[in-house]
């Protein structure tokens, strides 16, 4: 907690940055409070965190430095963000007079074609980014849902992930050099090279640190050739008690060498959600996207046909429904994401949690969890998910769930219902030996999990924050729970 | 009180881009990929029904749709909410531009059934956007029909208290009669959500699935469809911030357009 | 021709009614008028050598489409076209007398034109998506007019006017709308939309426009959200608004708002989204957040205006 008043927390802001940089309004001060992790007590209105002292936008990595030195001096506990799409609570100011520090004013970047890179300032919004490479002819491959809203920095601190990773990898494979600022002022710059053995990869530190260590201004990643015009869709439906099968049917594809840059597989329930237009409500559907140099593309739909073509169970679909249902997935994701006035009216609200495991465990966690749900969960009105991230060795699995709220004031609703599902989804994955968090991060959500998480590595975790952040001001409560 | 509560599951137009926005030799928008969603003013009339029933425990809601086997899923989940009986009359057609057909089967279904007093219709479908069932099937059943409802309740007595808006203000009645509902826009009215327990419990009743009456000529038929024409230039402002743009519109067209 | 002229729009809506009938090279016999006396219409300037005026306290539907079915009844057999107006009470009449008299109907017809003895007519359909053109099947047809089409004053003529009383029976309570400056007549507008992100910024964005003599209008999304009444909804099933500018602010453009703001001589649009759907359709489109946007033109303005005058046209 800050040992200075707010009052003088704001006058030495201003000490620092110019007016315009430091925001006292109080409304703005209630939304930089929370993300979308309480949507629910957003909707009616209702703040339970403490609101900042003020919002904070950076402009430079020099400010960045002054900034964090005064709050490491004074212990206020500094929030980074950049897009403020975060949906595990990492953006929430969970002790008194925090100060949100909003990186999206450094919003500028250069793209090198030669070394094929684009170097962006933590505000770089990834939409803008993208369409702007697609322009000259490339991509950054990183398709996360959250893609209308996210900037650069914010996508790194989380260690994201995007619809194509199956082929591009997540934003760990895609960055090259980092700049971050630590709590003490030191601004570290990581040089752009395209790989090297130099000691542990300190990108690491950067990459995932959820704003717990350090904030970072600036990010170099990789580009890649953008030719939609290669892009192949293949879709099969099966029944919904076919999962385990399904599953199966994505570790086929990746055991036998084929990268589709698109790999999913939903359940009857969450496919309703999508396809409702043309597919049964008792089907499951797997779903693959090739991507790439055209001879590439065209071989490889043609081996998941053949390898998908011998299983009885599975029935194709027509691909232009696939072609079309992904043309309009980013933009669909603001559409399915239900109304503030609809959440209001309803009282239905709908979340997700998505976790990882092994090929061997990942079906075990899916079933196990969703029976638990539908038993222990009040008031559930819908529960289903797919997988949309596969490796070699595993995949993820994407929980969708909406929930009536009854009898429940809107500042209850996280503990009632919420956190009640997050906990049986977490148990059901430790229990199985997956992990609690694929790519959303812990954010403060999940952070109590973290030692069961961690098990005996949580030594490496904690040690970090400590020689990083030893006066406790970066995102406190994220990744490490505050103790009471 | 037995109320029918009329709807037509469309797709979610809102996911089309512009270039989806053509049609076919058939007079077709391939809408086929985007999922389906309850038409909106047909929404708001289903959850206003369930509303009087909540508040008038004699009142029992019954549903219809025309359509095909697809459709069965939204009765599933009015069973769920408690409707008392879903119809389904079985039709593969293209009932767009077909209110008069649409009115002949909900007129048979309700001479069928005279214990239904008041017939609960959206003001138009999102495709067709006709506007006439309602009114088509008012004129069959020699019932009044009240437009651009915003609310209604069922009183102890048996009679409709109805909101609706008019040209000359909103207004409010008390029917007596048996009537049609014309459901307009209505803020907040969205269909409430049933629990998976309730789905388990009421959902799976069987849809009651009726013949399609022949249909009958249609007044109108659609000879040609086609994205309109604009025709405005969309200039794009140039210039770095947004501070510039609005500078430059001001000066060059705001200025121009507005004078003092 | 039927017109309601109630509620005080029937000039425009007569208007309307005739450049509908004058495009399609017909010329209407009579028209007739909802009013609650011959000396309230009078005054209005029409093209017909009759007109027929229904009067009584108030409109009501059942009263009313019973005169007009007796009054197409005693005419003589054979083709017969009736336009309504575009009032709520035009549609459902439209379509009601149709269907009595065994005939025809169509709502919210933009266009008509006649070929070969085969009337067809022009209408959005697909919520303003698609435009439809029909061909009428029966010889009673009966058109409820478009929201929205406007026509040119029609040059008085000396008509012979008919009173009829209607008995409207009904108790029923009334409660006129509420006074607040008519959207659909704003010569000035801006339409907010989701982009506005907030309650508090649409009620900050409208007092920085009524500053600048500019009337706020919402979408769907944001009234729907209870950001504005209800009564400042543009679209086909809100306002139809036809100013001088309109300003798309924070708004998609999705086809159903487009109709509520697509007849005004100059659109613009502010988004943070340059391929949304209404930068395709603006005359100008700025880049940029909508309520930073309006702030700075705001600003702009009044640093020029010193006077304080109210900008006109």
């Amino acid at each position: 907690m800050a040992i200075i008043s707010k009052e003088a927390i704001v006058k030495g802001l201003l000490g620092i940055l110019n007016e315009d940089q430091v925001i006292t309004d109080e409304q703005v001060l209630k939304d930089s409070s929370l993300d979308r992790y309480r949507k629910y007590e957003q909707v009616f209105g209702v703040y339970t965190q403490p609101a900042p002292a003020a919002v904070i936008y950076v402009e430079t990595a020099q400010q960045v430095s002054d900034v964090l030195k005064f709050c490491n001096a004074n212990e206020i506990n500094v929030v980074p963000r950049t897009g403020h799409s975060a949906i595990e609570g990492g953006l929430e100011t969970a002790l008194e007079d925090s100060i949100v520090m909003d990186g999206s004013r450094m919003n500028q970047f250069t793209v090198n074609e030669h070394n094929m890179q684009v170097t962006c300032g933590c505000g770089v919004p990834l939409q803008y980014l993208d369409d702007e490479l697609r322009k000259m002819g490339y991509t950054t491959g990183h398709s996360p849902q959250s893609k209308p809203l996210a900037q650069m920095g914010g996508l790194v601190a989380t260690r994201s992930i995007g619809q194509f990773s199956t082929l591009y990898g997540g934003i760990e494979d895609m960055i090259v050099g980092l700049e971050a600022v630590f709590p003490n002022g030191q601004i570290c710059r990581i040089k752009n090279v395209p790989r090297r053995s130099v000691g542990p990869d300190i990108r690491h530190i950067i990459c995932g640190n959820e704003g717990a260590l350090c904030f970072i201004t600036e990010v170099t990643v990789k580009i890649f050739r953008y030719m939609p015009e290669n892009n192949r869709y293949i879709g099969y439906k099966l029944d919904d008690s076919q999962m385990k099968l399904g599953f199966e049917c994505l570790r086929e594809v990746m055991v036998a060498g084929y990268k589709p840059s698109f790999a999913r597989l939903y359940d009857a329930a969450d496919a309703q959600q999508h396809f409702s237009g043309w597919l049964e409500d008792d089907k499951a559907i797997l779903i693959w996207m090739c991507e790439g140099p055209a001879a590439i593309t065209e071989v490889m739909e043609r081996a998941i046909r053949e390898m998908m073509n011998a299983h009885p169970e599975l029935e194709e679909v027509d691909a232009k429904l696939i072609e079309k249902w992904y043309g309009g997935l980013n933009w669909g994701f603001f559409f399915i994401d239900k109304e503030r006035e609809e959440i209001y009216a309803t009282k239905n609200i709908g979340i997700t949690t998505e976790v990882s495991g092994c090929w061997d465990c990942i079906y075990d966690i899916y079933k196990t969890a969703v029976e638990r749900l539908q038993a222990e969960v009040p008031d559930l009105t819908m529960i289903g998910g797919h997988s949309s991230h596969s490796y070699i060795n595993g995949t993820n699995m994407y929980f969708c769930y909406y929930y009536n709220v009854v009898d429940c004031p809107p500042e209850e609703e996280i503990n009632k219902y919420h956190n009640l599902v997050n906990r049986i989804i977490c148990e059901q994955t430790l229990k199985y030996g997956g992990s609690i968090s694929h790519h959303h991060g812990l954010g403060k959500a999940r952070a109590h999990y973290v030692t069961e998480e961690y098990g005996s590595s949580y030594y490496m975790l904690k040690t970090l924050k400590q020689a990083f952040d030893p006066n406790g001001i970066m995102n406190m409560g994220t990744l490490i729970p505050l103790r009471k | 009180m037995e109320i029918l509560g009329c709807f037509k599951p469309v797709p979610d137009l809102e996911l089309l881009s512009a270039a989806d926005w053509t049609a076919d030799s058939d007079l077709q928008v391939d809408t086929a990929f985007v999922r389906t969603v309850w038409n909106c003013f047909d929404e708001s009339g289903l959850e206003l029904m369930l509303r009087a029933a909540e508040d008038n425990g004699s009142v029992r809601l019954h549903a219809l749709t025309v359509g095909p086997k697809g459709h069965e899923t939204y009765l599933k989940t009015l069973y769920a909410l408690g409707f008392a009986q879903a119809v389904r009359v079985n039709c593969e057609a293209d009932l767009r531009f077909c209110p008069e057909w649409i009115a002949r089967c909900v007129h048979t279904y309700l001479s069928a059934h005279p214990e239904i007093t008041a017939a609960v219709l959206g003001a138009q479908s999102a495709d067709g956007s006709n506007s006439q069932t309602a009114l088509l099937l008012a004129e069959r059943l020699g019932w009044p029909c009240v437009t651009q409802v915003a609310a209604f309740s069922v009183g102890a007595d048996g009679t409709m208290s109805v909101s609706s808006m008019t040209d000359e203000g909103a207004l409010t009645q008390t029917i007596t009669g048996p009537v049609v509902l014309s459901v307009g826009n209505v803020s907040g009215a969205y269909l409430r959500v049933p629990t998976i327990k309730a789905r388990r419990q009421l959902g799976r009743q069987p849809v009651t699935v009726l013949p399609c009456p022949d249909p009958p000529p249609e007044g109108a038929t659609l000879c040609s469809l086609a994205a309109p024409e604009t025709g405005r230039a969309a200039v794009v402002i140039p210039g770095d911030t947004l501070e510039e743009r609005t500078k430059l519109f001001y000066q060059q067209y705001w200025k121009a357009w507005v004078k003092p | 021709m039927v017109c309601n002229a109630f509620s005080g729009e029937a000039q425009k809506r007569i208007s309307a009614l005739t450049r509908l009938a004058a495009d399609a090279g017909l010329c209407p016999e009579e028209l007739i008028l909802f009013a609650p006396s011959a000396t309230a219409v009078c005054q209005l300037n029409q093209p017909c050598r009759q007109v027929r005026v229904l009067t009584a306290a108030h409109y009501e539907t059942e009263p009313y489409l019973s005169a007009l079915a007796r009054l197409a009844e005693e005419r003589d057999e054979g083709p017969a076209l009736w336009l309504f107006d575009s009032s709520f009470a035009g549609q459902e009449l439209a379509v009601r007398l149709g269907a009595r008299m065994g005939g025809c109907s169509l709502c919210g017809v933009q266009a008509l034109r006649l070929e070969n003895g085969q009337l067809f007519t022009q209408k959005m359909v697909y919520s303003n998506h698609m435009l439809g053109e029909f061909r009428l099947e029966r010889s009673f047809c009966c058109l409820s007019l478009a929201a929205g089409v406007s026509g040119p004053l029609p040059p008085a003529a000396s008509a012979v006017f008919l009173t009829q009383p209607v008995c409207c029976p009904g108790e029923s309570q009334l409660t006129p709308p509420e006074k607040t400056d008519s959207l659909a007549d704003a010569r000035l507008l801006i339409a907010v939309g989701r982009g506005a992100g907030s309650k508090a910024a649409v009620q900050e964005m409208e007092a920085q426009a009524a500053s600048i003599g500019v009337q706020l209008g919402v979408s769907r999304q944001a009234a729907m959200n209870a950001w504005a009444p209800m009564d400042r909804l543009l679209g086909i099933s809100g306002v139809l608004a036809h100013p001088e500018v309109c300003i798309a602010a924070g708004v998609s453009g999705a086809a159903a708002f487009l109709a509520g703001v697509d007849k005004s001589r100059r659109l613009v649009a502010v988004n943070t989204d340059p391929n949304a759907p209404i930068c395709q359709q603006a005359d100008v489109v700025v880049e940029g957040d909508c309520v930073t946007f309006l702030k700075l033109l705001t600003n702009l303005i009044s640093q020029e205006d010193e006077h304080g005058t109210t900008p006109t046209l």
